[in-house]
Parts: structure tokens; sequence; C-alpha cells
């Protein structure tokens, strides 16, 4: 489990985070929403380990992440960042073998470049991205960088602790995809869940969370407003609350998770 | 799909390659100079001398060619390795070892005890100038990291205008040390300034030997880290990495290797910068490649560079840092002008 308690950020005299307490299970998949600037990408960014807070403790699977090496860390969590910025023409399947955990000291053997590449390119594969791996990184579509950060970090994951709860947080994974791959990377992270991975993800589509989160957190304002499955989360006046949004609330007739629809 | 030149063949195949070039540019520039020899009487040579008595020109060979054409694959190895490594490191194209103020740094000191030790270098020699070339090599990029250190982290945007100005600072404390010198040390200076392989022995073989070899290898362990940090700092520690480490390990080291080469032969501008950017348009940018195939074409390069020093305008002879800013220069801005020279640093 990673945990945050009782955290709090300050950046420049303004609170980031007030007093939040937060936690991911192995297993289950958390959305983060909520407002431009309510302290998402912040909550995420401690939780990873990229920010320390001013207050309180993030915990990894009971373990300070203070006191964890950023190499032992790597194995036990993977994130994929807002916006990567590339500097030299490396191909595709260059930066998802960036991934690879060749100091993972549980394996028995170290990993042949033959076997890394098997991974790197089983990796490309689920996030359909294989008949790219010769391309250079920065020729491809946003979409398409996002789902080789995707498949860089499954490597990761694969190659890293399986002794211990594994996690994985995104940072809106879906901003730059199409619809179809907006769905096809939202039910690979289901199936990653399934696995025991536990996973945090930002995202701004309420529909897409509904439907494929175990749990939404809402946040404004540097705190958790509300939080729960969507089921009991989602209605009109929390989203009028949140987003100053007029809705409506349908019922998706098949798996009968919330739909909210705009408009007054 | 990547279409370099280099990359339809297999990894093995470069290899040799570079190292078929490295030998050629060797033989070549053993044979060649103010006293000339024929590839067949070399060959001839090299397998039949009888090594107890020796003739002129075996001596010759031995004691004067030979270590100044491994002075100057070594020196040009070691520079190409560190600018690759740098440009990694800064995860700009413009990091040189030249550019970014460490030699500028490293030839300050040597003119500072050129001046105003001139009795050192009479006891040690080449060690005295070589240990203040490091000095100042490394006084340099302790200064470039105190002044790019923001908060908990080095911003590598401050690092690199961090160097463009200490490089100036260097250049102009080395000028006031041609003011404030005689006309001996003012040859000498000129002499570091302008970069040359001229009065290389042995012993300055071994000097950067023991040092550029093991720096090599060393910078060469921090391949996988270095292509991490391409990907910006922060997914470098998310994928395991410790950035602050991997940046003070690849200064040094650099340091090590530009020390090292500004001793023995001055000032090489433009090897460091052009050698990278060749591997990644002919071949590729991953360090784990682009850091030993840059120590051998830099190797070629320089001895090529040197050899052109030595015969174009025989019996004198000109500085070969003259040589590759003149041929370095013109190319890297042709290499700039190319639409689809594969340099895409955006």
């Amino acid at each position: 489990m990673i945990e945050a308690l009782n955290i709090s950020v300050l950046r420049s005299r303004q609170r980031l985070l007030h007093h939040v307490d937060f936690s991911v299970n192995p297993g289950e998949i958390v959305m983060l929403l909520g407002p431009n600037g309510a302290g998402k990408t912040t909550l995420l960014r401690s939780l990873s380990g990229q920010i320390v807070p001013d207050q309180g403790e993030i915990l990894v699977n009971g373990q300070p992440i203070q006191l964890i090496p950023l190499s032992q860390l790597s194995l036990r969590r993977a994130v994929v960042s807002q916006s990567v910025h590339m500097s030299f023409p490396f191909s595709t399947l260059e930066v998802v073998l960036m991934g690879i955990q060749l100091q993972n000291q549980s394996r028995k053997s170290t990993m042949s470049m033959k076997d890394q590449r098997i991974l790197a390119t089983k990796a490309l594969i689920d996030m359909q991205v294989e008949h790219l791996s010769d391309r250079m990184f920065l020729e491809l579509s946003g979409g398409e960088q996002q789902r080789v950060h995707i498949a860089r970090a499954l490597v990761q994951l694969w190659t890293g602790c399986q002794e211990e709860s594994q996690f994985l947080f995104l940072d809106e994974p879906t901003s730059a995809l199409d619809l179809k791959y907006q769905v096809y990377v939202l039910r690979y992270l289901r199936e990653l869940a399934s696995a025991g991975i536990g996973i945090c993800c930002v995202i701004h589509d309420l529909q897409l969370a509904a439907l494929y989160s175990d749990r939404l957190v809402i946040m404004k304002h540097g705190s958790i407003a509300a939080e729960g499955p969507s089921e009991q989360l989602i209605n009109a006046s929390l989203l009028k609350d949140i987003y100053e949004v007029s809705s409506h609330i349908l019922q998706h007739p098949v798996t009968h998770k919330p739909l909210a629809v705009v408009g007054d | 799909m990547s279409t370099t030149v280099l990359s339809r063949f297999n990894p093995y195949q470069v290899w040799m390659i570079l190292l078929t070039l490295l030998l050629i540019t060797f033989v070549a520039a053993i044979a060649q100079g103010a006293y000339s020899v024929s590839w067949g009487q070399l060959l001839s040579w090299s397998f039949l001398e009888d090594w107890t008595s020796p003739s002129q020109d075996g001596l010759i060979l031995w004691h004067i060619r030979v270590p100044r054409v491994l002075l100057a694959a070594l020196v040009g190895a070691g520079l190409a390795m560190s600018g690759a490594a740098l440009q990694g490191l800064f995860r700009n194209p413009l990091a040189d070892p030249g550019l970014i103020g460490i030699s500028g740094g490293a030839a300050l000191a040597v003119g500072i005890t050129i001046v105003f030790l001139p009795w050192s270098t009479g006891y040690f020699g080449l060690y005295a100038l070589s240990l203040s070339a490091f000095v100042g090599g490394i006084t340099t990029c302790v200064v470039i990291f105190k002044v790019g250190r923001i908060g908990a982290t080095t911003s590598v945007g401050h690092l690199i205008l961090a160097g463009v100005a200490i490089n100036a600072l260097a250049m102009a404390g080395v000028g006031l040390m041609t003011f404030l010198s005689n006309d001996q040390q003012m040859r000498t200076l000129n002499f570091w300034m302008l970069g040359s392989f001229g009065g290389a022995l042995w012993p300055a073989v071994l000097v950067v030997a023991t040092i550029s070899i093991p720096a090599g290898i060393l910078l060469w362990r921090q391949s996988e880290a270095l292509n991490r940090l391409l990907l910006g700092e922060n997914e470098a520690r998310f994928l395991g990495t410790d950035t602050e480490v991997l940046k003070t390990r690849v200064i040094i080291l650099s340091a090590l290797l530009v020390g090292a080469a500004v001793a023995v032969s001055g000032i090489i501008g433009f090897v460091g910068l052009v050698v990278p950017h060749l591997i990644r348009l002919l071949w590729r940018a991953d360090h784990r490649m682009l850091i030993p195939a840059s120590a051998l074409l830099g190797a070629s390069l320089m001895v090529l560079a040197d050899t052109l020093a030595r015969t174009l305008v025989i019996p004198s002879e000109m500085p070969v840092g003259i040589v590759t800013s003149l041929v370095g220069g013109p190319f890297f801005l042709w290499l700039l002008m190319q639409p689809h020279s594969g340099m895409k640093y955006d």
C-alpha cells in the first residue's frame, strides 16, 4: 500500500496540498479528479517521491519513502508523467528499454540484451505500438508517444520487485489518445490492477473515470473534497460544487455506472 | 524507419569499420612526416627489425613518431568521449568541454603555472602541468555546478550559461597571462592556446594513458544512466537513477579526460563537439554505443588532423588546434544547415 499521511505541500507561501490523507491499495484503480490547480498532480508527485511534502509522511508498503533508495523505489512504483521532453534522436524501442531495472537483486541472473528486447517488444505490443519500434521517438505523434511511455512503465514494473506490491502512477495518460485508445489503455489498466498492481491516475473525463475506477477521489483547493465509488459519489450537486457546472446524472444502461451530462 | 548510414550494419560490423579506420590512420600517420617512410618499409620494420640494434629510421619512428600518434589518438578519444558524455549530461548538443569552460579553466591554470611557477615545470615537467590542468578543469566544474545549483537540484540551463561565462573569464585570464609573460613563456603559452602534439614523447603518452583509459571506461559505465537522463531528470529518478551522483561522476570524469588532454596538447577545439554529432548522425544516440564509438572516431580524426598539421607545411608544422577548427568549424556549419541531417534537437 502507498499512503499519504496528513501531508501538506507549500510552494512560495501557497498551499498546494493541505492536510491530505490518501492511499492506494494493491489491485485497485483510484482516479483523481478535480478542477485545474486543485493539487492532483502535486499529490501524485508526492506519492511518487518527486517532491517531499513539507508536513506529513509518505509510506510505501509501510516504509517511509525518503528511506528507500531511488534504485529500490523504482522497483516498486512506475510513473507516467504528463509530458516528457526528449533531447536526442532515440528509437522507440530504445526509449522502452530505458525502463528495464537491471539493478534488481532478486533476479537470479542479469538479463541478456536479447531478453531485454523481447520484454520491451512485448510492452510495445501491449500498447499496440510495436510497428513503431524502429521509428525515431521524436517523430511519433503525441498519442503514440504517450503509449510508448506507458510501455516503458510496464517494462519497469515487469522487471521490478515481484515480491512486494507494485504501484503505477499516471498523470492524464489519456489526454492525447483518441477514443479507441482511451478505452484501450484504461481497460489495460483494469487488467493490470486485477493482477495486483495498485494504480492511481489523474484524469479529467468523468465518464471514463466512473467506468474504469474502483474509487474516485475528487480534489479542490488542495484538499480532498469527496471520495468513494462512482455510484455513490457522482451527483449533480457535487459537480455544481466542484466544477460550477450544471449537470444531469444518467445511468449506464449495462454497467449502471453514473454518467454526467453537462447542461441545464 | 531509422535510416542512418550505419544502421543497416549490425553493431559488430560497425565496430570493425571504426577499428579499421583507426588502424589505417595509425599506419598512415606513422609513415607520413618530415621524415617519411614507405608503407612497405614500415611493415617490414615492424616484423624484421632487430630491436637490440635499431637503425636510425627505427629510432625516429619509435621515439618520435609512434608516441606522437598514440598521444593524438588518446587525446582525440578523451575529448570525444567527454564531449559525448557532457552533451548527454547537459541534454544539449552544444555542450563541449571547450564551450562550457573546462578546457578554458584548465588552460588558465596551465598559464598561471607557466608564468608564476616556472620552477615547478622544471622539477616535475609534464606532471606539474597535467596536475594544474586537472585542478583548473575541476575548479571550473565545481564553480559551474555551484552557480547552476538552485535549491536541491541542478539546473542544466544555468549550468551551461555559467560555463559560457566562466569560459570567457578564463580566456581573459589566459590573455592576462600572455601579457605578463616573458618571451619564452609567451611561446609556451601560445603553444598551449593553439594546441599541438609537437614534442610529444613516451612519458606524455604514459601520463595520458594512465588517466584517460580508466576515466573513459568509468564514463562508459554511466551510459545507461545518461540515456535515462535524456528523458529528463525526474523521469531518470523515477526509473531509479540517482541523478545527483550521476552528474558528479560525469563532471569529474570529463574534467579528468579534458585535463589530461589540455596538459599535453593545449586547447584543441571542435573534436569534442563534432565527433559525437557525427556518431549520432551516422549511427545512433544510445550512449552505450555513442561513447566508445566517439572514442574510436575521435582518435582517428585527431591522428588524421595531427598528420595534416605535421605534413602540410613541411619542414615547419602547424598547431593541430588550427587544423581541427579550420576543418571542424565549416563542417559543423554545413551539418547544421542540412535539412534532413537527423539533428532533431528541440
